[in-house]
């Protein structure tokens, strides 16, 4: 293993906010994982493709998470089903977005 | 962001995708078809769409944005606008829809949530599929 070396870093209040929900969407294991793969990136690779990549990669973590948890609503009528995903909608802001409204739009 | 010059960029809300998925909206296929329209999806659609269908057709979901080459962009990428959809009236989830169309430069979210057809944002039009594709003469 190359050698280590500690260094104390200070960062925006906003951006470590930012980074706790890469963190939360399970990009990176920990903060450090995450300042250790940015600054590799930033040296090596170009920014797009990186951007893209992570995309792909918390589009892919998304279907394995939510896959196998939803319900027929083939038999719904148009009305019915809105109701529905605004039910869905209602629940996915209490289980994870009002969490990041409150820490990024503050 | 990958740059889609001279595109039109559109956001279909999740209730259109399960209609179609469900096979009771052929209609978003005239969409599908047209090159000159980029698609935008962000993860709170991807998940209520998923939560809405069985698990096989979810498995397909995944297959239409690849093949249709729908642009996914995390939410969070657009945290910024949060505030200013909140100051507009939008509620919860909303918020998060809002500032992904206006954050992807999005000129259309197509709905049928009849809360989101009332909103009035200047920032995109809110068009139901049946408006949309008339305005674009592609019914």
């Amino acid at each position: 293993m190359s050698e280590i070396q500690r260094i104390n870093i200070t960062l925006p209040k906003k951006l470590i906010e930012r980074s706790k929900v890469l963190i939360d969407e399970g990009l990176y294991g920990n903060f450090s994982e995450l300042i250790r793969e940015s600054l590799k990136n930033e040296i090596l690779l170009d920014s797009s493709l990186i951007e893209d990549k992570k995309n792909k990669i918390i589009l892919n973590r998304l279907f394995e998470e939510e896959i196998g948890k939803g319900e027929d609503t083939s038999n719904l009528t148009r009305d019915e089903l809105i109701k529905n995903i605004r039910k869905t909608r209602d629940k996915l802001w209490e289980e994870k977005y009002k969490r990041w409204f409150k820490r990024l739009a503050s | 962001m990958v740059q889609e010059i001279g595109k039109l960029r559109i956001v279909l809300d999740s209730n259109e995708y399960i209609r179609f998925l469900n096979e009771q909206n052929p209609l978003l296929n005239k969409i599908f078809s047209k090159k000159d329209i980029s698609i935008y999806i962000t993860d709170i659609i991807v998940s209520e769409v998923l939560r809405n269908l069985e698990t096989y057709l979810g498995k397909n979901f995944y297959g239409i944005i690849e093949k249709n080459k729908i642009l996914f962009y995390p939410s969070s990428s657009y945290y910024h606008l949060f505030k200013k959809y909140k100051n507009q009236g939008f509620k919860k989830g909303d918020i998060i829809i809002a500032s992904f169309c206006n954050g992807t430069g999005a000129k259309y979210l197509i709905t049928e949530n009849r809360h989101f057809l009332k909103s009035k944002t200047q920032d995109f039009q809110i068009l139901n599929l049946e408006e949309f594709l008339k305005k674009f003469k592609l019914i």
